[in-house]
């Protein structure tokens, strides 16, 4: 997938290796930790299959700089990409889902104390994720990633919930 | 314009094992609240949450003295409410609250700017005192073109923001507002929840019994309600995470 984020990013500007580093760290707001080595690694891959070209540009005393552009068959490897509807299984692969799925087979009182702590914790998280909303100069595709972040914390705390309101309404426990 | 709401000493609100029940059906009394001890700073911004029923509104009347516990105490600015006459409990409640309700409960027969000024008429007011100040609550809320509509002429999220207004207009060191935003789409509870958070950045004392996550993560301190129990309070967090700690969008 990391491809056709740097296809696009190089379709809307031609752009050498770190200047491409820094503005997919500045766009993703640093949620995907890469460094440089990958980057030119993914670049080299796209340029043999014809997806970029490259072309040095002396800077004069300073070193030359090979500046990344999409090519046409590029242009249409990405568009193919972005037009095809995403469809896939929901992914509930975390801890939490299968922790609280574990305890509900008992449903004793360590089910709700895990999720009272949980809710606790996720809430922390809703209160990052809101101070992160306020900050100024976030790139707007990171308001995009946070405000998908946010409802997915929110659905999280609803899940919480939905189980303690279940577990009441069969509790052993009282 | 911070205002010094704090010359009284001691918090705002205090509950000390507080208890509500409602007569039922027979012998079997509802514990709307069942043993509540809470404190709530002055100058503090803090949610109630907790799923229906769990008391949530009942704890909020309590607090703008509103309603009085079966048994337990409720202070309010210091005041043990169960010790004053319905007539004392009304002049505190002009003196230290105000209310939003979940209803915004407007009157139907009065415009924006008649239901905004009359708990200061209610409080025998002047009307040359206060129409200044309708004026400046109305425009605070943006509602300064809509001040002569009727409830029926307003939409939900313009009635809300009257009801805002109206529980300022005493200038009351404590706000307290249950789901002000439950009936709103986002962008009107959006300007709602501004409003709470201007009252609080003015020094008040702020109180909102909300179910919506986003608008608890906004304030200082939650408190869960369960059968009317507090089940659980967050505590402050020591500092707040970097984006790239709490969000991961690699892809193998
Ligand atoms: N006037 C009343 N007479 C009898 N029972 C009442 C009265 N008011 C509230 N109750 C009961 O007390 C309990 C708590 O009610 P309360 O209104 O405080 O809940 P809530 O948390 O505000 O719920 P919601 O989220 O639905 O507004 C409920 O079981 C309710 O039925
Ligand atoms: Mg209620």
């Amino acid at each position: 997938m990391l491809r056709y984020v740097l296809l696009g990013l190089l379709d809307a500007e031609p752009r050498y290796g770190y200047e491409l580093k820094a503005v997919f760290e500045q766009f993703l707001g640093g949620t995907w930790p890469l460094n440089i080595g990958q980057i030119y690694t993914s670049l080299a891959h796209l340029e043999e299959e014809g997806l970029v070209r490259s072309q040095v540009v002396p800077q004069g005393s300073a070193p030359d700089r090979k500046v990344y552009e999409v090519t046409a068959k590029g242009r249409k490897a990405l568009s193919a990409w972005t037009s095809t509807i995403t469809d896939e299984p929901v992914r509930l692969r975390d801890e939490l889902f299968l922790k609280v799925s574990v305890l509900s087979l008992k449903n004793g009182p360590a089910t709700r104390e895990l999720i009272h702590q949980q809710r606790i914790a996720i809430l922390s998280r809703l209160r990052d994720l809101a101070e992160l909303q306020d900050l100024p100069e976030n790139h707007p595709a990171t308001e995009l990633l946070l405000e998908a972040a946010m409802l997915r914390t929110e659905a999280d705390l609803k899940w919480l919930d939905a189980v303690e309101a279940r577990l009441k309404d069969g509790g052993s426990d009282g | 314009m911070v205002k010094n709401y704090g010359l009284a000493v001691g918090p705002a609100l205090e509950f000390q094992n507080v208890h509500r029940a409602y007569a039922g059906n027979g012998a079997v009394a509802t514990a709307a609240l069942d043993g509540v001890d809470v404190t709530i700073g002055r100058g503090e911004l803090v949610a109630v949450c907790g799923p229906s029923g769990s008391g949530k509104s009942t704890l909020l009347h309590l607090a703008g003295a509103l309603d009085v516990a079966t048994c337990g105490e409720v202070l309010i600015d210091g005041w043990a409410v169960s010790g004053l006459s319905a007539t004392e409990r009304a002049g505190m409640r002009n003196r230290s609250i105000g209310f939003v309700f979940q209803s915004f409960n407007l009157l139907p027969g009065l415009t924006a700017r008649e239901n905004v000024g009359m708990p200061a008429v209610l409080a025998k007011r002047k009307p040359s005192e206060i129409s200044g100040r309708v004026d400046e609550l109305l425009d605070l809320v943006g509602l300064a073109d809509r001040a002569d509509h009727r409830p029926s002429q307003l939409s939900g999220g313009e009635q809300q923001r009257v009801a805002v207004a109206r529980a300022l207009i005493l200038d009351p060191p404590i706000v307290l507002a249950d789901e002000p935003t439950g009936n709103l789409d986002t962008a009107s509870g959006e300007a709602v929840l501004d409003l709470l958070l201007a009252c609080h950045d003015a020094g008040r004392t702020v109180v909102v019994v909300t179910h919506d996550a986003r608008i608890a993560a906004r304030t200082q301190r939650v408190i869960y309600l369960r059968d009317g129990r507090i089940a659980q309070q967050d505590k402050p967090r020591q500092r707040s995470r970097p984006l790239a700690a709490i969000l991961d969008t690699s892809t193998g």
